[in-house]
């Protein structure tokens, strides 16, 4: 048995017209002789009816002082792929094809009991084969699996291309051969956003590692987590255009890649992001660190994640989602930290550090007021970071970039000569970032993109 | 109905390793307007630079051990100001679904400070925090960021 597993997103099937071109490919694949499974997600985005944020907005106005659950928020949000999913069965079975919808639990998917990101423990694929084995195309709701004790869970974000992706991996050890085909609104994996570089090129074949580290920096076209679970388990995925007639991008092992490594592989932009930087010049590697530790625990107390962190050189810096900063600063702001101890004879008996965040700094000077009276026993150090509010990442990612000597420094030295300010930068095994002002963005990507050659008329690396 | 054998299907979440890649140099460039003319000098000749951080008056960057009089040669040419310090390393926390994590940072300050370890330089990718110090700490390092995260001894790479 030859095994297809067809991944369609909200876009694909939220219209009678884009679901009968979604229908389309389907048949096409039974029609080549594979035998098909097909991972639906919910229809349509916000706003539409059955939408995940739809459901999600329905159970959070009941009360937004209360939380829901979370199991019973995976019980609601699970209908919306099993709605889309018995709907765009009926539409293959009323071309007369021999269908059967189920379940993430009916398909085998086993999860663990975390609610709202559940991770796949394994899947039992045996009722799944016996359905394709006659001759059903097996349709199944994607982002979702069962608990061994069967209680629905979601797979948090990205989590139909995970079901895919998964699916595939499950049935491989049983079939004769698995592809996944991952459906979607543009061709396949693009070398930049289509939407601000026009000539962005689609890759004929990317790693897996080049795909999953796109998405981690901003490209959406698979979920890093879908790609993973591919190259765990070496299924090869495919990423199409549901809406057009075109290769797409083939995702599999590095050494099979189309380019022999190393290659620019694309430009990227993400997030919406803050900058923060705290100088402290005169102070102590030790009470540098103590500050830092106590920021980093404050924001860890309430979950908000921290980016581009550097330390060293008379500061330390990060940034962090633009959404957070209202709460960053009301941690931060005003926050009084020990430092180092003084004599004990006579005053200064010690320095306390008093921090403050930019024009919101209303929380330090009233705790500067408080402390003016110890100010002649101790030292008071005052900190005021700056703040850089509108930024993003812009990232150009490439296999093998200690084989491509100077590419980096090409990077900043475009963006220099464009006068684009850089913030800070960070590199890692496949990418290499830069964190400038959002207004920079487009032009950012675009210059890069040129730069390194990656469109239609260029030689991508 | 009879079952298929199940398959294992996810990388682990969460903190699974520690690693630490030693034999290494942090560099320092105090010539804030001739760093770009460095990197690309440095690039030039074929010396590979990582972790940059841009900072106020400065830029830092890591090279490897074997590089460092290169380094220095380059920048003496350039001219541009380079401060070398030698034997540093970085420990690295390595996890899966770091930017779903919130708080890694913090528990590895704690660790780490509370072990007497300076920092000298942080960075972070999606996949692992970075921590540079010096290598005569890097056992002390190790050990505490095992406990703080509850890894075995042996789950350094």
């Amino acid at each position: 048995m030859r095994v297809m597993v067809q991944k369609f997103g909200g876009t694909s099937v939220a219209t009678d017209e884009s679901r009968a071109l979604a229908a389309d490919r389907v048949a096409q694949a039974v029609e080549a002789g594979w035998s098909v499974v097909v991972v639906v997600s919910a229809i349509g985005r916000k706003g539409a009816p059955y939408a995940t944020d739809t459901l999600l907005g329905l159970l959070n106005g009941v009360d937004p002082q209360v939380s829901p659950a979370p199991r019973e928020s995976d019980l609601l949000l699970a209908c919306g792929e099993v709605i889309s999913t018995v709907i765009f069965a009926q539409t293959l079975r009323a071309r007369g094809y021999e269908t059967i919808a189920l379940t993430g639990g009916q398909a085998g998917i086993i999860t663990d009991y975390e609610y709202t990101n559940a991770r796949i423990l394994e899947i039992q694929p045996a009722y799944l084969l016996q359905q394709l084995g006659t001759g059903r195309i097996v349709f199944v709701a994607g982002f979702q699996g069962a608990t061994e004790r069967g209680a629905i869970t979601t797979l948090g974000r990205g989590g139909s291309d995970t079901t895919a992706s998964a699916l595939g991996a499950a049935v491989k050890p049983h079939v004769e051969h698995v592809e996944v085909e991952i459906y979607t609104d543009v061709d396949g994996v693009k070398t930049a956003d289509p939407r601000i570089v026009k000539d962005a090129r689609t890759l004929a074949v990317a790693s897996y590692a080049e795909v999953s580290e796109m998405a981690h920096q901003g490209a959406k076209v698979v979920h890093p987590r879908a790609a993973e679970i591919a190259e765990i388990h070496d299924v090869p995925l495919w990423v199409k255009s549901t809406f057009e007639e075109a290769p797409g991008t083939l995702i599999r092992r590095t050494n099979t890649s189309e380019e022999t490594s190393p290659r620019i592989t694309g430009v990227t932009s993400t997030g919406k992001l803050v900058y923060l930087r705290f100088p402290l010049p005169d102070v102590s590697d030790t009470d540098r660190a103590k500050i830092e530790r106590e920021v980093y625990r404050l924001l860890r107390n309430e979950e908000i994640s921290i980016h581009l962190s550097s330390t060293g050189n008379g500061a330390f810096a990060f940034a962090v989602v633009r959404e957070h900063l209202g709460r960053v600063a009301e941690l931060i702001d005003g926050l009084v930290i020990p430092g180092e101890l003084g004599p004990r004879t006579h005053p200064p008996y010690g320095v306390i550090t008093l921090l403050g965040i930019g024009s919101k700094g209303r929380g330090m000077n009233a705790q500067r007021t408080l402390l003016a009276g110890a100010s002649s026993l101790v030292d008071i150090r005052v900190v005021e970071a700056d703040l850089v509010e509108n930024c993003t990442m812009v990232s150009v990612i490439a296999t093998g970039i200690d084989d491509i000597p100077g590419i980096f420094v090409k990077m900043l030295g475009v963006l220099d000569e464009q006068g684009v300010w850089l913030y800070q930068t960070a590199d890692s095994e496949f990418s290499m970032s830069v964190l400038i002002r959002e207004a920079d963005s487009v032009r950012a990507v675009r210059t890069l993109h040129e730069a390194f050659h990656l469109g239609n008329a260029g030689t991508c690396g | 109905m009879e079952h298929s054998p199940g398959t294992s299907f996810e990388k682990e979440r969460g903190v699974h390793a520690i690693q630490v890649r030693d034999d290494l140099a942090l560099a320092t460039c105090t010539t804030p307007d001739k760093w770009l003319l460095l990197l690309k000098a440095l690039a030039d000749n074929g010396i590979p630079v990582f972790h940059l951080k841009l900072h106020d008056s400065s830029i830092t960057f890591i090279v490897r051990s074997e590089y460092v009089d290169r380094v220095l040669a380059v920048s003496d040419a350039v001219p541009a100001v380079t401060v070398i310090e030698p034997n540093v390393a970085f420990v690295s926390v390595v996890a899966g679904a770091m930017r779903d994590l919130s708080g890694i940072i913090a528990r590895i300050f704690d660790a780490l400070v509370g072990a007497g370890v300076q920092i000298l330089q942080t960075g972070d990718a999606h996949d692992a925090v970075h921590c540079l110090i010096r290598e005569e700490s890097v056992a002390t390092a190790v050990s505490a960021l095992q406990h703080e995260f509850e890894l075995a001894a042996g789950g350094v790479a």
